[in-house]
């Protein structure tokens, strides 16, 4: 990653496995952003969307330890904020409201997460 | 006296009456003349002739002259003994009576005295061979005396008319015969009639010669008579020996095909006769046959008729029957008969064959079959169940009679007939298919038109508690959840157009109150013509398995989440093992390590079902029986069955392989001289939450390498990074002067409970 293309980009991530949050956050800090989280539970997800005035990104694991994400998601969604949603899961398992929402499979593809992240904050 | 112009009159008379005879053949003409004539000639006006009958004693006016109208060819007079007639033709002789109201010896027919007859002179007439033909009678109304010359006349007279009577009598009766013989012969157009004369030459072709065999008479006349006979025949010599046989015996039958004209063939049914005269001698031979080829060929045609119906009744596998109408005995029946009711022929025809027919019905049945053949009798068509129990086995079979009166030419029913058809097997299919429908899970129904149900079997009413009568018609609909009840209408009204109906509904159990689903589905039962007649259904409880597939689908979902995590977590840890490795042998052999004890805690938690948890001792345990022979130093201290939180399980056994993979190259587990103790405790459920477990992990003796201990690196990331972010653990890691204490508390399964509290 040789240029930072999401320079001081604050991005939440909910991710329950430490090592796939753990390599995320890797990643994102590689490509300039700022990580806010990761968080391993919903209620930390949604402690941390109450406390933190910006958000720029999520990145969020549809299953955070057996609970849905989707509380935190309305919360975001509701704020403006662009949250991609990784999953093990097909596409039935995401609610019809979030339609819009991209879906990236796990084992996601950073390569083609920061793009969208990219594109939201320009868009 | 009579005088000379007397005797000439009468001379003339008779001459005359000479004359008439030779110019007529008529009888009744000539006995009229005759008549006229002698009444002329006795110079009276009455006059007659009668004809004896013999048969009635009786004789005939046949002939008259004077007498009134209705006398002549119709009055009949007696000849009783009394009568002067008779008496005349007793004696042969002329009888007188000059007065008959003074005559005492006869007795006179009334038309005399009608008439006013007072004199009678009766005068026989005598056949050639005295044989009496009749009476010439000759009356007077006034008293008269017939003197000797008159008598003589008479007598003359008489012998004149017998001979004339005679010969005209034969010519008739020859001429009748001859008629009747042209008539015969002329109209026997159904007979070859032919006369050869004694040489075998053809004279006459008579009757049907010609239309039956082609040729016509000039054709034939003269030839001899074998031209008739087949080639063959005339070979074989048949034509002389049929001569030959007449010859000897009178006459020799004569059956057999000859030839026509064209060749082509006639059966001759008849006989040739030798004619001879009264001498014996030979005139010649009469051949008469009758083409019988028609009737032949009728009867060949009957007889094969009678014998396919024969083959077609014993070959037939069902009974055909005919009994009397009166007796009710049985006329005919087939072999098949035995073959069902195992039972002779022979013996079942025997005594009165329809009581023992009825023995051998079930006494249930039996008024039936009286019923049904009661109702043949009377001329109906009848078809009827009944049961059999057969004599040889006691097996019952099942028979249906579909039986039908028989008509004769009058009318009336002569004959009651039938097939009997062994129903048995069918009635068994019928039985099984009906335990079939009553034993099979589902519930049976059938139904007609749009729904409209006809039939349901026990299964429905058990489970909806809705009785048949209940059900019929849309009476099914109230067992349905009601918001389902309009999707079965629309289900219905498109299943005539899709041939099918398949749905899926809720139906109420009517013992629990509760709603299941059911999967309905019917297909149409057609006629010949392709027809819906009506629907056969099943509703299929489902509800298990649709909770099943439910359940399916989450753990389908939750596999897939599980195995996607899994890959991801495999590629984050080969990042990570790269970045720590020195080299790719390094790198393979680091890396390998870690899938095995990944894919060791993949096979503790796929061994369990939905409610076992792995613990803590096992999951150590597994862990240390993947390092070899170190088991003497270590020491686990702690209970058994403290059941781990699933989602917890990986990542701990992820630390855990960390921890014992630097002690096996670093540490206590590297060095003879160093120990382990594996120590763990569980704090029970308290008032803040889930119950904790301590775990204690201490290294000792061990001897520390000098400067940064290399084995920190993942494993200590691991327990002090991961384990406080995924599992909300509490942990230390320290490296001490005699290796590592590492200690780690982490909330687990709130059911967790212990085994057993003794020590490993």
């Amino acid at each position: 990653m040789s240029d930072p293309v999401l320079r001081n980009c604050r991005v939440l991530i909910a991710e329950d496995e430490f090592l796939l949050a753990d390599e995320l956050q890797a990643d994102l800090e590689e490509a300039g952003a700022i990580v806010i989280g990761p968080v391993s539970a919903l209620a930390d997800a949604i402690a941390l969307i109450e406390v933190e005035q910006h958000i720029d990104a999520a990145i969020l694991d549809a299953n955070l330890g057996g609970e849905m994400v989707f509380p935190a998601a309305d919360l975001l969604i509701a704020r403006g904020v662009t949250i991609v949603f990784t999953t093990g899961y097909d596409a039935s398992i995401i609610p019809s409201r979030f339609g819009t929402v991209t879906r990236c499979e796990k084992p996601t593809n950073i390569k083609s997460i920061i793009p969208l992240i990219e594109r939201s904050m320009q868009g | 006296m009579v005088g000379q112009n007397e005797f000439a009159r009468r001379q003339r008379v008779l001459s005359e009456f000479g004359g008439f005879v030779l110019d007529h053949d008529d009888l009744d003409e000539i006995l009229d003349e005759a008549c006229r004539l002698i009444a002329e000639a006795l110079d009276s006006d009455l006059a007659a002739i009668l004809e004896i009958d013999r048969r009635t004693n009786t004789g005939l006016v046949r002939a008259g002259v004077g007498w009134n109208p209705g006398i002549v060819g119709r009055k009949c007079v007696s000849l009783a003994e009394r009568s002067s007639e008779a008496f005349a033709v007793g004696r042969t002789e002329p009888v007188i009576t000059n007065d008959i109201a003074h005559e005492e010896r006869f007795e006179f027919s009334s038309f005399l005295r009608d008439h006013g007859v007072i004199a009678v002179v009766n005068v026989p007439i005598l056949l050639p061979g005295r044989d009496p033909y009749g009476v010439l009678q000759v009356d007077a109304r006034e008293p008269r005396h017939f003197n000797q010359e008159d008598i003589e006349f008479l007598r003359t007279y008489a012998m004149v008319l017998g001979p004339v009577i005679d010969r005209l009598k034969t010519a008739v009766a020859l001429r009748e015969t001859d008629e009747r013989l042209r008539l015969v012969v002329e109209n026997a157009r159904a007979y070859v009639l032919m006369v050869s004369d004694a040489d075998d030459r053809i004279i006459d072709w008579l009757g049907g010669s010609q239309e039956i065999l082609g040729w016509s008479s000039s054709e034939v006349l003269g030839k001899r008579t074998d031209i008739i006979f087949t080639d063959e025949d005339r070979t074989a010599g048949v034509p002389a020996q049929e001569l030959s046989g007449a010859r000897e015996n009178g006459s020799a039958a004569s059956r057999r095909s000859h030839q026509r004209k064209d060749g082509t063939r006639v059966f001759l049914d008849g006989q040739t006769i030798a004619l001879k005269d009264p001498a014996g001698k030979l005139r010649g031979y009469l051949k008469i046959g009758q083409d019988v080829t028609e009737r032949l060929r009728a009867e060949t045609a009957l007889r094969e008729s009678e014998e396919r119906l024969r083959h077609f009744g014993e070959a037939s596998r069902d009974i055909l029957w005919m009994r009397d109408v009166e007796t009710l005995q049985w006329q005919y029946l087939t072999p098949a008969f035995e073959t069902i009711y195992g039972l002779n022929r022979d013996q079942a025809v025997s005594g009165d064959n329809f009581r023992n027919w009825l023995d051998l019905i079930l006494p249930e049945d039996r008024e039936r079959a009286i019923d049904a053949s009661n109702r043949v009798r009377g001329g109906e068509h009848v078809a009827f169940d009944y049961r059999i129990r057969r004599p040889v086995d006691g097996s019952i079979r099942w028979l249906r009679d579909t039986a039908f009166p028989i008509i004769n030419a009058d009318g009336e029913v002569a004959f009651i007939a039938g097939v009997g058809h062994d129903l048995t097997e069918l009635r068994e299919t019928e039985r099984r298919l009906q335990v079939l429908m009553e034993g099979i899970p589902q519930l049976v129904w059938r139904a007609v038109g749009e729904g409209d149900w006809t039939w349901s079997g026990p299964q429905w009413t058990e489970h909806t508690g809705l009785t048949p009568e209940e059900s019929r018609g849309l009476g099914w609909l109230d067992a349905l959840h009601p918001d389902d009840r309009d999707a079965a209408r629309r289900a219905w009204k498109e299943a005539p157009q899709k041939a099918r109906l398949d749905l899926e509904a809720r139906i109420c159990h009517a013992a629990t109150h509760e709603w299941h689903w059911f999967q309905t589905r019917a297909l149409p039962v057609r006629d010949e013509f392709g027809s819906i007649t009506e629907w056969l259904g099943t509703s299929t409880d489902i509800h298990d398995i649709r909770e099943l597939q439910e359940r399916q689908q989450v753990l389908v979902a939750e596999l897939q989440h599980r195995t996607r995590n899994l890959m991801a977590v495999v590629r984050s840890l080969s990042d990570k093992t790269a970045r720590a490795s020195a080299d790719l042998p390094d790198f393979r052999t680091r890396f390998r390590d870690r899938l095995e004890a990944l894919s060791r805690v993949q096979g503790l938690l796929s061994r369990l079902n939905d409610h076992d948890r792995v613990t803590f001792d096992e999951l150590v345990m597994a862990e240390l029986e993947a390092l070899d022979g170190t088991a003497d130093r270590v020491s686990l201290i702690g209970p058994k069955g403290v059941r781990l939180r699933s989602s917890t399980v990986q990542t701990l056994a992820m630390a855990l392989h960390e921890l014992a993979t630097n002690a096996v190259k670093y540490g206590a587990l590297g060095q003879p001289q160093a120990r382990l103790k594996i120590a763990w405790a569980l704090q029970p459920e308290g008032k803040v939450g889930a119950p904790w477990l301590h775990v204690d992990w201490r290294e000792s003796n061990v001897a520390m390498p000098a400067g940064l201990h290399p084995g920190g690196g993942q494993g200590r990331d691991l327990i002090e990074r991961a384990l406080p972010y995924q599992l909300k653990a509490k942990t230390t890691f320290e490296l001490g002067p005699d290796g590592v204490h590492c200690t780690v508390s982490l909330p687990v399964s709130a059911s967790s409970s212990l085994r057993e509290p003794a020590n490993v």
